[in-house]
């Protein structure tokens, strides 16, 4: 029985080397979340901070329904869709915590010629560089908060470029900033971070 | 017993001395100072804004300078008209002359205005970013103050091993590249 035991043990250290790490659905919420693992990076540029957070398939999936009761079959059928595209979550916190379009302003068009520019016109000023290539947002979405916080939303998709190699490259999102006087904007997304994530625990079929 | 009570003394004035040495190293503000120029002028940011601006102003100069040529040769033509004693011909196109020297006036005054507007611009852009990762890495390497040497005297004189000018060069453009702030 001792024996058993100790190789069932044995067994499951060597299974765990092995493989990546396996996360029930909040803990891989969490784990994606969480910036010490790389896949969140902010960047503080005056009164504004930016935050990148690259958001792998099952993670989109998850925050759609929240249901921590999926098996892979619907945990596939939420997946298929999205598929073809990488997609960020920009974030633009100002400090005053107001919303991005009411921050110094001298007259009341300028609230409408902001919300105009981060609605149609921003896409334009942000790329992705993904390895050797620099991809044009392929999906954008401003997500107005009508000033309850000062969290200020951009979803983002860009085409995933076809790679020779299997290694995960290096994700730059640079933003050519317009509005908040801080220039050009870049954050990294590490490929590194990127191949490092977990696996999703799933219920048995 | 004398033997056992020198090694406890021994020990005491040892672990003593030990935690004081601690006490002063972590009670001194940790000080360092960079070469404000330096970081600027290698600053990636400002090599390519640099460079966008010079373009501008290059295409800026090619407008006014194909103004000023146009300008030249219809001043000439009318010069000629003078000489040769046609008023008619220099009274005919003095409006246009008017017109085309008005314009080439306020061209170059908008453009410098702009020049200089834009000049301003990318500077507080540069110096902005150029503050928060200085700030940035003060904070991640435990600084207590960071100085910036611009020859205008607020440092006056600081020991070669408390320059970190090339540590600060390359972290600032590192961050500005993209990369995150250690955790």
């Amino acid at each position: 029985m001792r024996h058993f035991s100790l190789l069932i043990l044995m067994a499951s250290t060597l299974l765990s080397s092995c493989g990546k790490e396996q996360l029930a659905p909040r803990q891989y919420v969490n784990w994606v979340r969480d910036e010490a693992n790389g896949l969140q990076v902010a960047k503080q540029l005056g009164d504004h901070r930016f935050t990148l957070l690259y958001k792998p398939y099952e993670y989109i999936a998850l925050m759609q329904d929240k249901n921590e009761q999926i098996n892979s079959s619907q945990m596939n059928a939420k997946i298929a869709p999205l598929k073809g595209l990488q997609y960020y979550t920009l974030t633009i916190t100002t400090a005053n915590g107001e919303e991005l379009m009411r921050e110094n302003n001298n007259a009341e068009s300028d609230y409408y010629n902001k919300l105009d520019y981060l609605v149609s016109y921003m896409q334009n000023d942000i790329s992705l560089i993904d390895g050797k290539d620099t991809l044009s947002c392929a999906l954008y979405h401003f997500e107005r908060n009508y000033n309850i916080g000062p969290d200020n939303n951009i979803l983002l998709g860009f085409e995933i470029p076809e790679n020779d190699d299997s290694s995960v490259s290096d994700k730059t999102l640079v933003v050519n900033d317009q509005l908040f006087g801080a220039g050009k904007v870049m954050i990294t997304i590490s490929g590194q971070a990127i191949s490092k994530i977990p696996q999703l625990q799933l219920l048995s079929q | 017993m004398k033997k056992r009570l020198t090694l406890f003394i021994l020990i005491l004035a040892l672990t003593g001395l030990t935690t004081a040495v601690v006490l002063l190293h972590h009670s001194r503000p940790k000080l360092a100072y960079v070469e404000l120029s330096k970081i600027y002028n290698d600053f990636e940011m400002k090599k390519e804004l640099e460079k966008e601006m010079t373009s501008v102003q290059d295409m800026r100069k090619r407008t006014l300078d194909s103004l000023e040529l146009g300008l030249n040769m219809l001043g000439r033509t009318m010069q000629n008209f003078e000489v040769s004693g046609n008023r008619k011909g220099v009274e005919e196109r003095m409006p246009e002359f008017e017109m085309r020297r008005q314009e080439f006036l306020q061209k170059r005054e908008a453009f410098s205005e702009d020049n200089e507007a834009m000049s301003q611009q990318y500077a507080e852009r540069i110096w902005k970013q150029i503050n928060q990762y200085v700030k940035d890495f003060g904070k991640e390497n435990g600084y207590t103050y960071i100085f910036g040497a611009d020859g205008t005297g607020a440092l006056m004189y600081g020991e070669e091993a408390a320059d970190i000018t090339a540590e600060v060069a390359k972290y600032v453009n590192e961050r500005y590249k993209g990369k995150g702030v250690a955790k």
